[in-house]
């Protein structure tokens, strides 16, 4: 009741009286939540499209079994179509395919067992199809092929028409027998996806005889956990045996570290829109410091007071979080386009057509963003109300500086970023293992480190105003030691602005020098694996990555040789297997081929074992991240499933490798094929004799061979390239969170320099009567500003650097498991302390526009 | 002297007998002034040989005729005349009080502190009455013009509140004399 | 002895008992009040007076509630002020103090019936009742034409009406006012101590600070501070 009086006719007429200083003040917190919301509606939208299409596609199936990914043996079906209580198994095969010519569109081509399939999913086929496909004319043409009526719409293709799709074998014929309505599985993947038979398609794209995967479904009544035993005891080991969602938690997994990393972004967006609500609330409490000791005065309790500025910050930040979730939602449009390439380049393809909305996720940011302000609010509420009535209603003297420049402050300060060296020394002198080596323990550090400097901003500020006062302001004249004057008064406010460049310029300099680290990382590692001088693909140029290729098969290899002018040719093949749940990358090439022309990065192992250990043997190498992750050193043995059953393998190194973070092995090709037989060939790697012919035989390569399939032949310069460009579309995301970030702490500054305008009202009056241009009251306004700026942005550089290498060692050494070097990109370093001047000498302009607008004779009758 | 014009001011708005004049008078100006009927009646006799008032005679039941004083053409355009003239003689301070600053003991200055504290006592309590006064005249309801006598209890007012102001000086500068001195 | 005692508890409005107020800076100690004993009786128009500096506004605080005694104790229309918590003194205040200071301190955004309904406000009626007794009491200070303004469209002496409007809305035991004309001319202070003293007329305690003897002269007693202590205490009875 009375809460509700005093917001209705005090916080209301701020509200209605003070419009521009509200709306900075929210747009902290809205842009805050707008990352965040928008960062989990797409985080949320890609999960939801893979679990749907892969709800679409497994129907009514309750159990999947998954062997490796190229396939297992089809005798097992019979096996599991024998276990009791099961009433169906079906037999699926996955692959990928291309339309040739055209758009070259990408599509999924689906081969099911046509005679038994629609009793587990449900196909409907569109009406317009006159004649309904006979099964057995389905079965008994090869060439058959049914597509989604989407698919067929946007390519403009009819019944009964010839399409040419690439395959294995190259280019084929193929003739669409049917087109499918959007239900079940011909809606996955925004309808890009053909169904063939399952022989067919065996033939087509994959190895005669083995197939992805079987569904299952059960008879009625039958239990989940009895069914999954029964089966599982007929199984070989190393067959997965998994439930649909079951798969989506798989898909989750593997996307886990891409959407941590994107929910830390967000994150740290609102960190700094915390900042923005300190600034703003801190700063009320000095310009309502007046209106509170009256109110104090005429008998409202402490608590009333607190409780009016804690609701009032409730409803603006209520406010701001439902424009921010608006905001956000338009973010998700935008930018779920960017992170499904991001992940279709390097994880698995996605094609995310629809942002689920989920009111979750709306409720739990905006909650997040309210409670982010009223921990901003908390302190300035607090201490502001805790003075006396009276020593409020008198005027403020000049120099409060009380709390902020305290050595109680400083001492924890000191002690925090104390704290942060102990841990962050501990971490480099423990051993790999040790309990410390944790991401929790390196961020906490970070944390320490944040806070820390952000406490320490006023004091330092103080300092560097001393020292421009006396080094540079002599060469600005009036104007600069007015500035300095002006900033001097009020250190402990202007400090928090400086906190907000401070942090917004660490999070730009952290993240430019961790991307440049990765870069050059990355390169010398592109350097040290391929050396080759083209590389030939099908389906897609990058095999790298979680980019779906069409195999070549074995025998190409022989006619690539054929061309004139080769040195070598060496094939590539690209699997996953599953691994203590999790898929993990399996990268198959001629290893002893391999390390006579490439270096290679052995963290642990020589080149000289490995080419002794590994070709044509039981042992693998791993990657840093999966032996981190396993706990695998060199010369420990793993088991991994095979069609054949469990292997077990030696580890004969563990290697430099960035294709994936959930894990990778590196086996010879001639062992894969013996325990695989799988002879399909995802890129061969081609080296020349004379660098200058490489023009000329990639010329030949596609001359001689793209005729009946489509192929890629990269130079290793444009290879690289591509890499570069997948690479940058990834940082995409961190680009624009750093822009919102230097955004939101522009305003940071906008909302101290108003507020300090506004209280010297009266100064400025006198100034400007005693002749002070218009020119020069702005220009003081603006120095301050850069002088606000640039304090930030050396403080923030500096912490930047720090926290760049912090970035490699908690997100990629730890949880990605890739050591990588830390390279200071000093261009970026200066850039950004150029930019924080230069920033907040911008988000000056306004504020020196309103005191140079200040009417004198106002200024000067007002009490 | 002003009795003179005094006089004429208030026989310029009616015609009054001797006693009925000197009500008026003390309703206008007896805070500061105080008249009695010899004064008055030796300046009526005056102010008629100057040819400046006349008078009628009124008979009475019981008693002797009153005199009923009016004013003469003559007399107004004196009374104008002084009226529109600033007065150059400024107050002379030839107050009682100061002749006593003149011959305090400078050895016993605390006798003269006590002494101003009550003459500011008194002077306060002079002012007391006077609010007093002014408010109840604020306050009274009656059709009478009264500003002229507000604005003269205000400038009581104020010369009190100058004398306290003054007294408060003195009792300053004679402490810091007294500190100085020791 | 005990007789007469109720009477005077019946007549007593406020009550210090060797009451004193020390003020730390830094390392020194400033003695702003010195055992002030003083008892102000109901109906009371006491003026404080003193050279500036001398403790008025100390005093003043003392018997609003707004600051609290380092010694001794005050004691407002029979509620000691000590031994309470801060809110409960501000309930105090709200309901039974209504004090009037040198800079108007009105809220800027609020138009003046807002700004005399406020105290009211805070204690938690809605405006609907407020808007009446704000409004009557804007006319009584004679402020009818002026209820939608806010403060810097009034002049200083309707800025200080409306602070003793809002004074006056709790309808409060004892009126406090703190230099209520030190920022107005003569003219215009003199209109407000004719609203107190008629104020005072009707019952209202008042207890106003001043360093103004025309001021001052509006009391019905004159106590005046020197260094912190009491100097001089005259009762103009009614003579
Ligand atoms: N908050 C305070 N802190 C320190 N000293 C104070 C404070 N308030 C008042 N004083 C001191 O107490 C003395 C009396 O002050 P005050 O009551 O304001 O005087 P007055 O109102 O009579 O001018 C002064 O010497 C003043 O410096
Ligand atoms: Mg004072």
């Amino acid at each position: 009741m009375n809460l509700a009086n005093l917001l209705r006719h005090i916080s209301l007429k701020h509200v209605k009286l003070q419009r521009t200083y509200m709306l900075l003040a929210v747009s902290g917190i809205c842009l805050g939540v707008a990352a965040m919301v928008s960062i989990d509606i797409v985080n949320k939208s890609v999960l939801q499209s893979f679990a749907e299409s892969i709800d679409h596609i497994t129907g009514r199936a309750a159990l999947e079994i998954t062997g490796a990914e190229s396939g297992f043996p089809e005798e097992l079906l019979e096996r599991v179509q024998n276990v009791p209580g099961v009433e169906y198994a079906v037999p699926v095969i996955e692959a990928s395919a291309n339309l040739s010519g055209g758009s070259e569109r990408a599509f999924m081509i689906l081969g099911v067992d046509v005679l038994q399939d629609y009793k587990i999913r449900s196909y409907s086929l569109n009406d317009e199809t006159t004649d309904i496909p006979d099964p057995l004319l389905f079965l008994a043409k090869k060439d058959s092929i049914l597509l989604s009526q989407t698919m067929a719409k946007q390519e403009g293709i009819v019944i009964d028409q010839e399409i040419e799709v690439q395959t294995v074998q190259g280019i084929k014929k193929f003739k669409v027998r049917g087109l499918l309505n959007p239900k079940g599985p011909a809606k996955v993947a925004g309808g890009d996806i053909a169904i063939m038979d399952i022989f067919a398609a065996q033939a087509a794209f994959g190895n005669a005889g083995s197939i992805d995967r079987i569904d299952v479904s059960f008879l009625p009544g039958e239990k989940l956990d009895t069914m999954e035993a029964r089966i599982r005891k007929v199984l070989p080991e190393g067959y997965s045996l998994d439930t649909p969602t079951g798969r989506t938690r798989q898909v989750a997994i593997l996307l886990d570290r891409f959407q941590k990393s994107m929910r830390f972004i967000g994150f740290m967006v609102m960190f700094v829109g915390m900042y923005l609500i300190y600034n703003a609330v801190s700063i009320s409490m000095v310009q309502r410091r007046k209106e509170i000791g009256i109110l104090r005065a005429l008998g409202a309790k402490g608590g009333e007071i607190i409780a009016l500025l804690f609701a009032e910050t409730c409803v603006i930040s209520a406010v701001a979080s439902v424009v921010g979730i608006g905001i956000g939602l338009g973010f998700a449009k935008l930018s779920v386009g960017i992170v499904a390439q991001s992940i279709t380049d390097m994880y698995l393809k996605t094609s995310v057509t629809a942002l689920t909305f989920s009111w979750t996720i709306l409720f739990r940011d905006a909650a997040f963003g309210i409670l982010a302000s009223l921990i901003a609010a908390a302190y300035p509420a607090v201490s502001g109300v805790r003075s006396s009535p009276i020593s409020m209603i008198l005027p403020l003297a000049p120099t409060v500086n009380g709390f902020k420049l305290s050595r109680k402050l400083m001492a924890v300060s000191v002690l925090l970023l104390f704290l942060s060296s102990v841990i962050l020394a501990a971490y480099g002198m423990a051993a790999s293992d040790s309990a410390i080596r944790t991401t929790g323990a390196i961020f906490a550090s970070a944390l320490l480190l944040i806070i820390g400097i952000s406490l320490l901003t006023p004091a330092f500020f103080y300092r560097s105003l001393l020292i421009f006062r006396h080094f540079l302001a002599p060469w600005l004249g009036a104007g600069g030691r007015l500035a300095c004057i002006n900033l001097q008064k009020n250190v402990s406010r202007n400090g928090v602005a400086v906190a907000a460049i401070f942090f917004s310029i660490a999070l730009y300099v952290c993240s430019a020098n961790a991307m440049h680290s990765l870069r050059v990382s990355m390169f010398d590692w592109i350097d040290s694996i391929i050396r080759a001088d083209i590389l030939i693909s099908s389906g897609n140029p990058l095999v790298v990555g979680g980019a779906q290729s069409i195999p070549m098969p074995e025998s190409l290899a022989k006619e690539i040789e054929k061309i004139p002018g080769l040195q070598s040719v060496e094939p590539f093949r690209k699997s996953s297997l599953d691994y203590g749940g999790r898929k993990i990358m399996l990268e198959i090439f001629d290893v002893a081929l391999r390390m006579d022309y490439c270096p290679g990065m052995f963290a642990e192992g020589s080149k000289e074992e490995v080419v002794q250990l590994v070709p044509g043997q039981d042992n693998i190498m791993v990657n840093e991240g999966f032996a981190a992750r396993y706990h695998i050193k060199r010369g420990d043995t793993l088991v991994l499933p095979t069609p054949d059953g469990p292997v077990r393998f030696g580890v004969a190194a563990i290697v430099v490798s960035y294709t994936s973070d959930s894990g990778i092995i590196w086996m010879d090709i001639n062992t894969y094929r013996r325990l695989w037989r799988d002879t399909l060939v995802d890129c061969y790697e081609v080296r020349v004799k004379e660098k200058k012919d490489i023009p000329a035989v990639r010329q030949a390569i596609l001359d001689r061979l793209g005729k009946n399939r489509h192929l890629f032949a990269l130079p290793a310069l444009e290879f690289r390239n591509e890499i570069k460009k997948i690479m940058e579309s990834s940082f995409l995301i961190t680009h624009a969170v750093n822009i919102i970030v230097l955004i939101i702490a522009g305003f940071g500054i906008v909302i101290t320099q108003l507020a300090s305008v506004l209280e010297r009202t009266r100064e400025i009056g006198v100034l400007r009567a005693i002749g002070m241009k218009k020119n020069q009251v702005a220009g003081v306004v603006i120095i301050e500003s850069a002088l606000i700026g640039t304090v930030g942005g050396f403080l923030g550089a500096a912490a930047g650097l720090l926290l760049g290498w912090i970035e490699l060692e908690g997100f990629f050494r730890l949880d990605y498991g890739a050591s990588i070097a830390y390279h200071i990109h000093y261009a970026s370093v200066a850039w950004a302390i150029v930019l924080s001047a230069g920033l907040a000498a911008l988000a000056g302009f306004y504020p020196a526009r309103r005191a140079a607008r200040i009417n004198i004779v106002e200024a000067l009758t007002n009490e | 002297m002003s009795i003179k014009y005094a006089i004429l001011g208030i026989l310029a708005e009616r015609d009054l007998h001797g006693y009925e004049l000197k009500t008026n008078f003390d309703d206008k100006v007896g805070e500061f002034w105080s008249l009695n009927f010899g004064q008055i009646y030796s300046t009526l006799d005056r102010l008629e040989k100057d040819g400046l008032v006349t008078h009628d005679r009124q008979a009475q039941d019981k008693r002797p005729d009153r005199k009923i004083f009016s004013i003469t053409k003559k007399g107004r355009i004196i009374l104008t005349q002084w009226l529109s003239t600033p007065i150059s003689k400024v107050r002379a301070l030839r107050d009682e009080f100061f002749i006593k600053l003149v011959f305090m003991d400078k050895d016993n200055p605390a006798a003269v502190l006590d002494l101003i504290e009550k003459q500011k006592m008194l002077h306060l309590k002079h002012m007391n009455r006077l609010t007093r006064r002014k408010v109840a005249l604020k306050s009274k309801i009656c059709n009478r013009d009264t500003l002229p006598t507000e604005l003269l209890l205000d400038a009581g007012l104020f010369h009190a509140e100058a004398d306290i102001k003054w007294l408060t000086l003195c009792e300053t500068k004679i402490k810091t004399e007294i500190k100085r001195k020791e | 002895m005990d007789r007469s005692d109720e009477k005077t508890e019946e007549l007593t409005m406020i009550e210090l008992r060797h009451a004193g107020r020390k003020f730390r800076q830094g390392l020194r100690e400033v003695k702003a009040l010195s055992d002030v004993s003083l008892v102000i009786r109901k109906g009371e128009f006491l003026s404080i007076m003193g050279p500036s500096g001398s403790g008025k506004s100390t005093l003043l605080n003392l018997i609003g509630g707004l600051d609290r005694p380092t010694e001794g104790e005050v004691i407002l229309d029979g509620r000691p002020l000590h031994g309470i918590t801060d809110d409960q003194v501000t309930l105090l205040r709200r309901r039974h103090v209504g004090y009037v200071f040198q800079f108007f301190n009105l809220l800027p955004l609020l138009t003046a019936c807002e700004n005399v309904g406020l105290p009211l406000l805070l204690d938690g009626l809605p405006f609907s009742k407020v808007k009446q007794k704000a409004e009557a009491l804007l006319e009584k200070v004679g402020l009818a034409e002026r209820i939608e303004h806010r403060p810097d469209q009034l002049s200083g002496g309707e800025m200080q009406r409306v602070a003793i409007a809002r004074a006056l809305i709790a309808d409060p035991a004892v009126l406090l006012a703190d230099e209520p004309t030190g920022n107005l001319d003569s003219h215009t202070g003199e209109e407000i101590f004719l609203l107190l003293k008629s104020l005072n007329d009707r019952g209202q305690t008042i207890v106003m600070v001043t360093h103004d003897p025309k001021a001052a002269a509006y009391g019905s007693r004159i106590v005046t501070l020197k260094d912190g202590h009491p100097a001089q205490d005259i009762c103009i009875g009614e003579d």
